[in-house]
């Protein structure tokens, strides 16, 4: 397929294009390739179309973040990383699908619809950012927009042979993007093409006044610490199944290979970081939540008879099970008596983990991790039970909690699906991660 | 653990959600089925840790309080599943 949409008959025919091969995948919630125009046919990104995750604010899209609570909802404004999007010449053509808010690690719990593996249709897409991996990995668009807030870009780009960056958090301004939990939440980008994935990345990037968590990016690009990129991996049992150990090894195999240094670190954190991230995760969770209720937009359930009741109603049937689950569990953590027990230590922790990181990279560049223990999936009860997939997020909840960047890099197929293993960085270190990548791959 | 009953009932108010009894039944083992792995935290030594709220916050960053012009009133309220002119619809209150 064409990389850019210039004329009106490449537009027709990329949307017929589109139109057709996602029948099989359902990668996109909604899609229109005439909806925008190339706002600068000089840019860095000019006339490419591109996919935006269902839960980042696109001007005259819909916004559902696949609920039902937003299901009608029309976005008024812009998300900062999409303004500078179009600023280069991007043209947004569609929002791509996702677990409902964003939490899960399938797409399967979209309200309308999982999306399927375009490498295989029985296997699931990984999550959150479903939609985006497997539009850019059946070559429907160059790149999308994806966020990550446990590993919602990194495992899906894993499961779908593509790159994806998580990025430093407060790299990319959160402004339009719905929040899930705020001190986790970053946009990030995936895309078959590396340098494309950099590229996107440079754009969306630097501080903005509309989200106070944002940074200003370091013009001066990172360099290697002993002038060679110096690599670390992990020792032990990981519990990984036999294809990813396979691929993991291969990989620490080709960075040595290739004449770089590369040692073995134990990570005893690993064994808590689960607990500590939906600790923290569905705590914030449940407070940026509390905004859909019924009233000022969204789900408004009709049988309401006070306000009370009306919120309560609406909220049930507005949202699906793994949201309620995680609101609930959320909430639970927060009530008073139980705080210092969950939340305030689960934010100790987090410390911890973060100094366990620092150490890792006081005297290295790069840490070299997989991005989830199995490749994709099935969808349904053949697959992993929502309580397994939590379990198994540990390679990636680490870069959030951190805050740390790191990129999902496909290092081969097994069994007609792809592999996928992971780059840690320092923070604003993502062209070290990029520098890596071409390294090693 | 198995969370009460009533504990999740407790919980669902505070989050003004409303659960069927087939929902409460489903939920409750997956909550507590959760908590119980929450549970690992407790053998981890913290004293003297600070918590870490956010990560990328240095200094506070306060912006000028300026009038800036906003054309969005009209759709923010277009938005509202009900509405009476410039105001949004409530069932009644008292």
């Amino acid at each position: 397929m064409s990389e850019v949409i210039k004329t009106p008959e490449e537009r027709k025919v990329f949307a017929e294009e589109v139109l057709a091969k996602d029948k099989e995948i359902h990668s996109f919630l909604e899609f229109d390739a005439e909806k925008k125009e190339c706002l600068n046919p000089e840019g860095p990104l000019a006339y490419i179309p591109c996919g935006v995750k269902d839960n980042i604010a696109v001007k005259d899209f819909r916004l559902t973040c696949a609920s039902r609570i937003l299901e009608n909802f029309v976005s008024p404004y812009n998300a900062t990383a999409v303004d500078k999007l179009e600023a280069a010449g991007a043209i947004v053509v569609g929002k791509t699908n996702m677990d409902e808010f964003g939490m899960g690690s399938s797409t399967d719990f979209s309200a309308f619809g999982g999306t399927n593996n375009p490498w295989n249709k029985e296997y699931v897409t990984g999550g959150s950012s479903g939609g985006s991996a497997a539009a850019v990995a059946a070559g429907l668009v160059p790149f999308a927009l994806g966020s990550d807030t446990g590993g919602s870009i990194r495992q899906p780009a894993a499961f779908c042979g593509v790159y994806g960056l998580k990025p430093t958090y407060g790299s990319v301004s959160r402004y339009g993007l719905v929040a899930y939990a705020s001190s986790l939440d970053v946009i990030g980008v995936l895309s078959k093409d590396l340098d494309l994935t950099e590229k996107v990345f440079k754009v969306i990037r630097g501080q903005d006044w509309h989200d106070q968590t944002s940074i200003p990016y370091p013009e001066e690009p990172a360099k290697p610490k002993n002038g060679k990129l110096c690599f670390t991996y992990l020792e032990g049992d990981l519990g990984l199944t036999p294809e990813i150990e396979k691929g993991y090894k291969a990989l620490i195999q080709k960075i040595r290979d290739k004449g770089f240094e590369i040692k073995g670190v134990q990570l005893p954190s690993l064994e808590y970081v689960i607990p500590v991230y939906y600790t923290i995760a569905t705590a914030e969770a449940s407070a940026n939540l509390a905004r859909y209720n019924g009233i000022r937009y969204g789900h408004r359930s009709k049988d309401g008879e006070t306000p009370m009741d009306l919120m309560e109603k609406s909220r049930n049937e507005g949202f699906g099970d793994e949201v309620k689950l995680r609101i609930l569990l959320g909430t639970y953590v927060l009530r008073s008596g139980f705080q210092d027990q969950y939340y305030i230590k689960a934010q100790k922790i987090r410390t911890k983990i973060i100094g366990d990181f620092k150490q890792v990279f006081s005297t290295s560049d790069i840490f070299v991790v997989p991005a989830f223990p199995s490749q994709a999936f099935k969808h349904g009860n053949a697959g992993l039970s929502a309580y397994q997939q939590k379990v198994a997020d540990k390679f990636t909840v680490t870069a959030n909690l951190t805050g740390m960047p790191a990129l999902s890099i496909p290092v081969g197929f097994e069994n007609g699906l792809p592999v996928g293993m992971q780059l840690f960085a320092d923070y604003c270190n993502e062209n070290l991660l990029f520098d890596a990548a071409r390294e090693v791959l | 653990m198995m969370l009460k009953k009533e504990e999740l009932y407790t919980t669902a108010s505070l989050a003004r959600l409303e659960l069927t009894e087939k929902e409460a039944d489903l939920l409750s083992q997956a909550v507590s089925q959760m908590i119980e792995y929450f549970s690992i935290m407790e053998k981890i030594d913290v004293t003297g840790i600070e918590p870490t709220t956010h990560v990328s916050v240095g200094v506070n960053r306060v912006r000028k309080d300026e009038v800036v012009e906003s054309s969005l009133a009209e759709t923010m309220i277009a938005a509202a599943p009900e509405r009476d002119e410039r105001f949004i619809t409530v069932p009644h209150i008292l």
